[in-house]
């Protein structure tokens, strides 16, 4: 009687998965919300358990279910313009819910950020970068030719390029996926950014901005080009990053010459000017992840995403200064959790880190 | 007997970021005042010098910024930026690199 209990239990919670899941960006979410606001009482409790479980709601949350309605949660958004000045985080040009501003720099944030929102609720449960609903604080048109994206703790703050070498940095949704990465990062292992655990900081802003990148492309492990930033950096033969083939991003560029990321272990270097090499080093677990995830195949959040989620916030396995082998160890740990020791899946994990030298 | 002149020049060194691109600024020196020389020399010392990150503790990305002189780079800091003989010449390299 008990097991088919939980076996109802468990059936009714694929039903609301498949209702609530399966659409993309804003329209999934205002489909979510209609599809919420439909059901009763008690399947509001068992997905508010479910999402707790997930680790998307609070404790306190789940004690008043009953109580709220309101547990699904949203995304609040807030794009505001330096005006091309220093003063953050600027004049507010967009809210939450509100319509295109007209200006493509806001609106392209405001979709990122929806998109990346989105991309954590409904694979992992998560409520925004502090999994307790964080308003999403972007600023645009910071400072004049500015060459670079952020995130300063707090917010993301973008720069519209200087035209010739760089486009604007709000021009990749990866680019938005990877700094708002940075927050959920600093809410989960939080690791010191600087050597190892800094280039491990990098790297996951990175394996989670091109899977934001791909889930919302509908790309799989095939079909996505695995490039950061190929919109940002001007010129068709040119992106910031490869994961697939890291080092090869940009080749003989007339500016920046040619992408200096290291694949293997063996190409591990220092870099005292850029905190022990955080943006060189992460190439050798951004290769593992590909490895990882075109070993297993299908979409790249499926699986190794999910192992990679669950090891980024397991401060157990991963402290603030971990180590490219403790990370490892950390996947491989959750992995066998979830798919088993000797699965498809933990062999292909166990078999990138080898090929990258760990 | 020759002398070979080497211009005294002070770099702004811009580092790090999204790319993780290395870039710099420079002035040469030798049309300043001696006091910015004297100055500059009691911001850096000799001997090997570790240039450490400036950034901020929770900044991901953010630009660094070193100061190079006569062979050393140290991180650019408040007490340097607040140095008045240093403070124009640090504005106008600023400027070059859009900070």
């Amino acid at each position: 009687m008990r097991l088919q209990l939980i076996s109802t239990a468990e059936m009714k919670s694929k039903l609301l998965k498949s209702n609530l899941g399966g659409f993309s960006e804003d329209e999934e979410i205002r489909s979510r919300r209609q599809t919420y606001a439909k059901l009763n009482t008690d399947e509001k409790t068992l997905l508010a358990r479910l999402q707790f479980k997930a680790g998307g709601v609070k404790k306190s949350t789940l004690a008043h279910t009953k109580a709220d309605s309101e547990v699904i949660p949203k995304p609040s958004r807030l794009v505001y313009s330096a005006e091309n000045k220093r003063a953050l985080p600027g004049k507010l040009v967009r809210e939450e819910g509100s319509k295109a501003s007209g200006d493509a720099d806001t609106d392209n944030v405001y979709d990122a950020a929806g998109a990346t929102w989105d991309f954590y609720y409904s694979l992992f449960g998560r409520n925004s970068i502090d999994n307790a609903g964080m308003k999403l604080i972007q600023t645009v048109h910071y400072l004049n030719k500015y060459d670079n994206a952020f995130w300063d703790g707090k917010q993301m703050i973008y720069g519209d390029g200087d035209g010739k070498i760089f486009a604007s940095f709000t021009s990749d949704l990866d680019i938005t996926g990877h700094e708002l990465t940075h927050g959920v990062v600093q809410y989960e292992c939080n690791l010191e950014y600087k050597d190892q655990s800094g280039a491990l900081n990098e790297s996951l802003a990175d394996v989670f901005g091109i899977m934001i990148k791909q889930k919302a492309l509908n790309h799989d492990v095939r079909t996505s080009d695995w490039l950061i930033g190929e919109n940002t950096l001007v010129g068709d033969e040119y992106a910031i990053r490869s994961l697939k083939s890291p080092g090869t991003a940009y080749v003989n560029h007339p500016d920046l010459g040619t992408d200096p990321q290291p694949a293997h272990m063996s190409g591990y270097s220092d870099d005292p000017s850029d905190n022990g090499g955080v943006h060189l080093n992460s190439g050798i677990p951004n290769h593992a992840f590909y490895l990882a995830a075109v070993e297993t195949g299908g979409f790249s959040w499926e699986k190794i995403g999910q192992v990679w989620y669950r090891a980024m916030c397991n401060t157990d396995l991963v402290p603030v200064n971990a180590t490219f082998s403790q990370f490892k160890e950390a996947t491989l740990a959750e992995s066998i959790i979830l798919f088993g020791t000797g699965s498809k899946v933990t062999s292909a994990i166990e078999n990138a880190w080898n090929a990258v030298g760990l | 007997m020759a002398f070979k002149i080497t211009k005294m020049k002070l770099k702004l060194i811009q580092t790090g970021g999204f790319a993780g691109r290395s870039k710099y600024a420079e002035e040469d020196l030798s049309s300043h005042p001696a006091a910015l020389q004297q100055e500059l020399d009691q911001h850096f010392p000799g001997g090997n010098v570790q240039a450490k990150s400036n950034m901020t503790s929770q900044s991901r990305d953010a630009f660094q910024y070193f100061l190079e002189y006569k062979g050393i780079r140290i991180a650019l800091n408040e007490e340097i930026k607040a140095s008045p003989y240093i403070e124009d010449l640090l504005q106008r390299l600023k400027e070059q690199l859009h900070y």
